[in-house]
């Protein structure tokens, strides 16, 4: 470096002992350094500009390293491909499995469409009078015939508990 | 980014949005040196001197958007080195105060743990000599005789008095002449 005349003269009359001394410095700076400082401080204010942006909407989240947890074994085993999984699956069998959840589907979407369902609303609100009235008495005695019959005692014959009927009319 | 164009340009070329980054790498490609320097006179180390050049350089990205060309962006650029310089100096009597360090290198040590050093040559001596100095003056010092700058840009970057900073410039040569001769 070649100091300037008035800096030179500034120091010469200071003392004539600063004519010996060069100022250069002897310091050396690694090879490249300026070539790649640049890239070096952009990579830096990108840095602190997602460092920026986090602390304004969740600044909790820059106080947790960024490390994940997560760690890969140290012997790594064979991964078994994807491929030999899905063969398990042949088209066949595929094709047998769909038409058998299709069936399954089929069967119950009849069961529960052919259900009747019972209106409880109607059946509490009829006249059960008038309507017994309508039913003539032959309808009746078949029907006793065949549900009554079962709860009756053998001991009460068939002409007693017609009787029994008659005289509850 | 041509290097030699102008202040004025590189800045109106980093206020576009357009050229915002070209302005600034060639802001930075003009002036790392030279902030890279006075930053190591100060620290001696380059990897301190490295750590502390990328906080500037930096600090400059963020603050040369509100920049006010009242000064010069050199003088602004090395007002913004000089106080990191100095913040990261404090930083480190303090940590060795607190860690009760004994050992702790002295920037005078930190010269003679160069991998050059040579205490027979003159330069090496000097630099010895210019650590020797309180910090204030080792700046004067380095400003006026290794960047040549002129008094008046010197008492805006140190907010001092022109005749102060003379004055603290020619006794710190008179320093450093003792030290030398009586090495």
């Amino acid at each position: 470096m070649h100091q300037n005349k008035t800096i030179h003269e500034e120091l010469k009359a200071l003392s004539p002992f600063w004519t010996t001394i060069q100022s250069q410095m002897p310091y050396v700076v690694p090879a490249h350094y300026f070539e790649s400082l640049l890239s070096i401080v952009r990579a830096k204010i990108e840095t602190e500009s997602v460092y920026e942006e986090l602390e304004l909407v969740a600044p909790l989240l820059n106080t947790i390293p960024k490390q994940t947890g997560y760690q890969i074994p140290v012997a790594q085993e064979k991964v078994q491909p994807v491929t030999a999984t899905v063969q398990l699956f042949t088209w066949p069998k595929l094709a047998i499995a769909a038409a058998l959840i299709g069936a399954m589907v089929l069967v119950n979407f009849m069961y529960t469409s052919q259900k009747q369902t019972v209106d409880y609303g109607a059946y509490i609100g009829a006249d059960h009078q008038q309507i017994i009235e309508t039913i003539s008495d032959s309808t009746l005695t078949a029907y006793l015939d065949v549900h009554e019959k079962l709860i009756i005692t053998p001991d009460v014959s068939d002409q007693e508990l017609l009787e029994y009927i008659q005289s509850s009319n | 980014m041509d290097l030699h164009l102008d202040d004025t340009s590189l800045l109106a070329a980093f206020h576009n949005h357009a050229t915002k980054e070209k302005g600034y790498n060639g802001i930075v490609k003009k002036y790392q040196e030279k902030l890279y320097w006075h930053i190591r006179r100060m620290l001696v180390s380059h990897e301190d001197t490295n750590d502390v050049l990328q906080m500037v350089l930096v600090k400059v990205w963020n603050g040369l958007q509100n920049f006010r060309e009242d000064s010069k962006l050199y003088t602004w650029m090395y007002r913004i080195a000089t106080n990191e310089t100095l913040t990261f100096i404090e930083k480190e009597k303090k940590r060795a105060i607190v860690s009760l360090d004994q050992d702790s290198d002295t920037f005078g040590d930190k010269v003679k743990a160069d991998a050059h050093f040579d205490e027979n040559q003159l330069i090496w001596r000097l630099q010895l000599a210019i650590k020797s100095l309180p910090e204030k003056q080792q700046l004067v010092f380095n400003l006026r005789y290794y960047d040549e700058m002129p008094y008046h840009q010197m008492s805006e970057l140190l907010d001092t008095s022109e005749g102060a900073l003379k004055a603290s410039y020619h006794h710190a040569a008179k320093k450093i002449e003792e030290f030398i001769k009586s090495y």
